[in-house]
């Protein structure tokens, strides 16, 4: 930053020897509009049309190989309510999401906590322990817990075999793939909650801290007391960004149930799957665009949430 | 919650489990790595070891030979380079503008982009493939890097910070000496939003590099797969076994994982600093 | 200028990682170019004239350089088509033939992409039941009327040409056809002293005693494979293959019944589908049983000897010949019916080479392509004039699936020629899978049946929204 601490100081001495130049508006209005342009464009083409598109899609019989589209009006939202595929799909989807976001975040809590205020020198290294699976891709990462989930020769239940358990079959049985998936997604997901977590914890005023520990608080009251209270809106924030993304599971799942022929592997039924199936595989455009709406929902529900807390004036 | 020097056995104890954990959570990279070094037959062992007895670099040759990884690999750096550039210019641009310019609109365009920030793009996947699908790019590298040209949470980072770090008299003054608008835009404030700039490409670049549904959808053509479709492709195929499977694997992983090895203090300072992943 | 130096350098770091995986090691030329230069077989030369067939022959290739492209999801015929590209091009050196291909899986969700989006390969490869939505909405080329009076000569089987044919209309050209057969392996039959079972009571009664159990009491060699999970339709073609056996060739027992007027309605939700559900559920839930989820099941289960009876189609052999090649072990057809599909060519509407690709297409059904098939692949050529006497001598489980027995005509199904068959068979392959771990369906057939017809109501109504359906 010095680069710019010179240059404003060269500033401030320009400013007090010509006190107002009026900004050549015309010039700047037209380089404004020309460059803003081309991004609204491209903003509009691949955004807002898209997400508008998607609720009139919904209205339609639509296929990509049919040309003829006919309106249905609410049938497909109505009929997608009664289809259970779509109920199981966001039964699973919603028990994933929230799976992976009770864990995931209590998790980096812990860990976040622990690297604030007792870490001592090994933070860094959690760091990149902790952060390494966010930079993973997923299709690789899911090959590699698939091979330490196997029934037969998995790392996993060689562990649990030490301990006298039996094999667990975390990729065929239609429970425990859906653990398998949550354990997935945290695994991915916990890194980046932590750092999140961390730059609050961080920000947080050692001076309250010092105040509490002359009052003689112990350190469990110091946390209860300052860091959860001021740690609240990063949690919230986090808890959002966290359920959204674990909505749209859907590499995971997709990975994890490719099945070479003989080796297991069940298909964990989620919504992005549906969508993709009912659009690409069934020809159903319109239905699929309908499933996506209701996902949609979740979204709109899940921010003002966020907005409502957000907004709620703290006690 | 203060630290107190000397010798604690609890935080210790905290210490050695929180490493603990950490171990867990690189295990399933460790594994893939270990996997691919180790001969066929290794892979039926009950208990697994967690190294190789032999130590084989044959599984990479055969994932090499079997599939071309290559071509993969170089379609995704092609695919996340133009992406990155993409969204560092839309970003950079639309942000500053919308910081900087006043005119009728620009409060309402900037609420837009920030709430189509949020919305996944799964959610909208669909028009996208059609409107791709109307410009006859459907099987084409344009295609896969069209909706990964702009990014709404980058235009709003980027305006957050031009807001924070580029003062208007900086501005004025570079207008009083002759600076075009242009010229200020490129010269001045992508130099003064540098850290801002480097957080946004490390998480276009990732984000590009590590996308599946969109190539998935967009392209048939297996020469232009981007590495990671074609990695669960190439999972999917009958004849490969684990190890040369897990070899794929690591190839597919690896640059991220190495970039962030490399750049690990850039990157977790860029993550929050954006916020995003 | 710290900043914008330290950003080069970061750009320039990330670049170099992703270079360094793409260059350090050689990246594979593209698939035809470097095609295996398999010399062409002594009989491959002879070519463009058929041996032996009444075929008819079209315009033969287009001029000027043409370059083809065809995709297969079977990556063992990847040999056959890229050696008979080479043939081909040795005869018209103005054509080269690109041949990709993938699995099963992945290339059905890649043509269901292009072909409507017309960025298919010329020549696609499936069975036609699957191609069907695109027949209807004329992204398949017709078949020019010369190659339908070849497919209709006579060289086919009457009911391989009825799984080309839609609407009254030759649609596609056979290439080779699959029968499942019921795969045992003799050791373990002998072991337990059971002959290869032919009806369904012997299986039935066979499957107990070749399971073996570990000291817990679970399963840990199955005797019958039941396929009880896997992405895709497969679960419930292993479903409609059992439930076929309870029918007979003058009534037969298929997933859907069609009515006089042709139109289709579901036909598992009574007595014989719930003897097949029962099967299931008690076969993984109720002592004895006789698979288990957890285990590694179908083709290489019974490479590996974990299992001692499954069913699956003939490009088995080749997979044990590969992979396993000391397991000894035979095949029987199923006890009254089988399930036989017709892997077929189409030409995409879009193909700017037509007229050529109709031409290899031809090539490809003449006799020493078609014979090549068996050998390299393992599947059976879809022409019945073939000399099979020395595949039979080399592995005698061939017998299963070759399908010239008199006997057995009758007996055979395929998939319906329905656009929405795909829909319905993979949608209940979802809900059998969530079903055979049921533990409250043992021995409960009032739950099964209800279980069913919840089935067979969305079959219904998937027909319904197609206007297919009728009692």
């Amino acid at each position: 930053m010095m680069a710019s601490g010179t240059l404003g100081r060269g500033l401030h001495r320009m400013r007090s020897a010509l006190p107002s130049i009026p900004p050549q508006r015309r010039r700047t209005y037209l380089f404004a509009y020309g460059f803003l342009a081309p991004i609204v464009v491209l903003f509009g083409f691949l955004r807002i049309v898209p997400i508008l598109y998607t609720v009139f899609l919904g209205f339609f019989n639509w296929s990509l190989v049919d040309p003829n589209h006919t309106f249905v009006g609410l049938d497909n939202f109505i009929n997608l309510l009664s289809d259970p595929n779509f109920q199981t799909a966001f039964l699973n989807t919603t028990i994933i999401a929230l799976g992976t976001t009770v864990v995931s975040i209590a998790l980096a809590f812990f860990v976040a906590a622990v690297v604030a205020y007792g870490g001592g020198r090994i933070g860094g290294l959690i760091e990149i322990l902790f952060f390494l699976p966010v930079v993973t891709p997923l299709v690789p990462a899911t090959l590699g817990w698939r091979s330490i989930l196997d029934y037969q020769h998995g790392v996993l239940n060689a562990i649990f075999g030490i301990f006298g358990i039996p094999n667990q079959a975390w990729t065929t049985d239609p429970t425990l793939a859906i653990v398998s998936v949550i354990m997935i997604s945290v695994w991915a997901q916990v890194g980046y909650n932590m750092i999140i977590l961390l730059v609050g914890m961080r920000s947080i005023p050692r001076l309250y801290y010092e105040a509490a520990a002359v009052d003689g608080a112990s350190t469990w009251k110091q946390f209860r007391h300052i860091t959860f209270p001021l740690m609240i809106p990063i949690l919230l924030f986090v808890t959002v960004i966290t359920t959204i993304q674990a909505y749209n599971v859907f590499t995971q799942v997709f990975v994890l149930a490719s099945d070479v022929q003989g080796a297991p592997g069940y298909l964990v039924p989620v919504l992005v799957y549906d969508i993709f199936q009912n659009g690409f595989r069934y020809f159903n455009f319109g239905y699929a665009a309908a499933e996506a709406v209701y996902l949609f929902l979740v979204v709109i529900v899940l921010m003002l949430l966020q907005f409502r807390l957000f907004n709620r004036p703290t006690d | 919650m203060i630290h107190r020097r000397g010798f604690n056995p609890i935080r210790l104890l905290i210490q050695v489990i929180l490493v603990a954990v950490g171990l867990v959570m690189v295990f399933p990279l460790f594994w893939l790595v270990s996997t691919s070094l180790r001969p066929a037959p290794e892979l039926l062992e009950i208990p697994p070891q967690l190294l190789p007895q032999h130590w084989t670099l044959d599984n990479y040759a055969n994932a090499f030979a079997a599939a071309p990884f290559g071509t993969w690999l170089l379609n995704s750096l092609i695919f996340a380079t133009i992406s990155t550039m993409f969204i560092l210019l839309t970003s950079l641009v639309g942000g500053y503008i919308l910081a900087k310019f006043k005119f009728p609109g620009n409060n309402f365009l900037f609420i837009l982009i920030l709430a189509t920030a949020i919305v996944p793009f799964e959610i909208y996947m669909l028009p996208v493939f059609l409107e791709v699908q109307a410009l006859s790019l459907i099987n084409t590298l344009p295609g896969l890097i069209l909706p990964y040209v702009i990014l709404s949470y980058g235009i709003f980072f980027m305006r957050q910070n031009v807001l924070a770090s580029v003062p208007d008299e900086l501005l004025d003054a570079a207008r009083i000496d002759g600076l075009s608008e242009t010229g200020i835009m490129i010269r001045l404030v992508s130099r003064l939003l540098a850290p801002a700039i480097s957080a946004l490409a490390i998480f276009a670049y990732l984000q590009s590099w590590t996308a599946f549904i969109w190539p998935l959808l967009v392209l048939n053509d297996q020469n232009l797969f981007p590495v990671q479709l074609g990695l669960a492709q190439f999972n999917s195929s009958v004849s490969v076994n684990y190890a040369v499977l897990s070899a794929g694997a690591v190839v597919a992983m690896a640059p991220t994982v190495i970039a962030f090895l490399v750049l690990r203090r850039r990157i977790i300072e860029g993550v929050t600093l954006t916020g995003f992943r | 200028m710290l900043q914008s130096k330290r950003l080069a350098t970061l750009v320039a770091v990330v670049f170099l990682a992703g270079a360094c995986g793409s260059s350090a090691t050689p990246t594979p030329p593209p698939a035809a170019s470097t095609a295996p230069s398999t010399a062409p077989s002594s009989s491959g030369a002879a070519g463009g004239s058929p041996a032996s067939s009444a075929g008819d022959t079209g315009p033969g290739p287009e001029s000027g350089p043409v370059a083809l492209t065809l995709s297969s999801g079977y990556s063992e015929m990847d040999p056959v088509y890229k050696k008979a590209a080479d043939a081909y091009h040795a005869l018209h050196p103005n054509v080269t033939i690109t041949v990709s291909s993938t699995d099963l899986r992945s290339y059905e969700q890649k043509l269901t992409i292009a072909l409507p989006t017309k960025t298919s390969t010329d020549i696609v490869e499936h069975s036609l039941a699957f191609l069907t939505p695109f027949v209807d909405q004329n992204l398949l080329a017709p078949v020019p009327a010369w190659m339908q009076s070849f497919v209709t000569s006579g060289v086919f089987d009457k009911f391989v040409q009825a799984h080309v044919t839609y609407k009254g209309q030759v649609w596609a050209v056979p290439e080779f056809v699959s029968a499942v057969a019921l795969y045992y392996n003799k050791d373990y039959l002998s072991a337990a002293g059971v002959q290869p079972p032919t009806t369904m009571d012997q299986i039935m009664a066979a499957a107990p005693l070749l399971t073996k159990y570990d000291s817990s009491g679970a399963v840990s060699r199955s005797g019958l494979s039941l396929r009880l999970s896997g992405q895709g339709s497969g679960v419930a073609e292993k479903f409609w293959l059992w439930l076929m056996q309870y029918g007979t060739p003058q009534a037969p027992l298929g997933l859907l019944a069609q009515n006089s007027a042709g139109k289709y309605s579901a036909s598992y939700a009574n007595d014989s589908g719930v003897k097949v559900l029962e099967m299931y559920v008690n076969g993984v839930n109720k002592p004895p049983l006789i698979d288990d989820t957890k285990i590694a099941a179908d083709t290489k289960a019974f490479e590996q000897g974990l299992t001692a009876m499954f069913m699956r189609e003939s490009n088995v052999i080749g997979d044990i010949a590969a992979n396993a090649p000391t397991l000894n072990y035979g095949a029987v057809r199923l006890p009254t019916t089988t399930l036989h599909s017709t892997e077929s060519f189409d030409v995409s509407a879009n193909s700017p080479h037509q007229q050529t690709a109709w031409d290899f297409i031809r090539f490809l059904m003449d006799l020493p392509q078609q014979q090549s098939i068996a050998t390299i692949s393992g599947w059976v050529p879809a022409r019945i004039d073939l000399d099979y006497s020395a595949l039979l001598a080399q592995q005698p489980a061939w017998g299963a699936m070759l399908v010239k027995d008199p006997n057995y005509q009758a007996g055979y199904q395929t998939d319906y020629l329905i656009p929405e068959w795909d829909e319905i068979e993979t949608k209940l392959a979802t809900h059998l899978v969530a079903t055979y771990t049921d533990k409250s369906l043992v021995d409960n057939p009032t739950g099964a049946l209800q279980r069913l017809q919840q089935f067979a109501d969305e079959t219904n109504s998937i027909l319904k929204a197609h206007n297919d359906f009728g009692q």
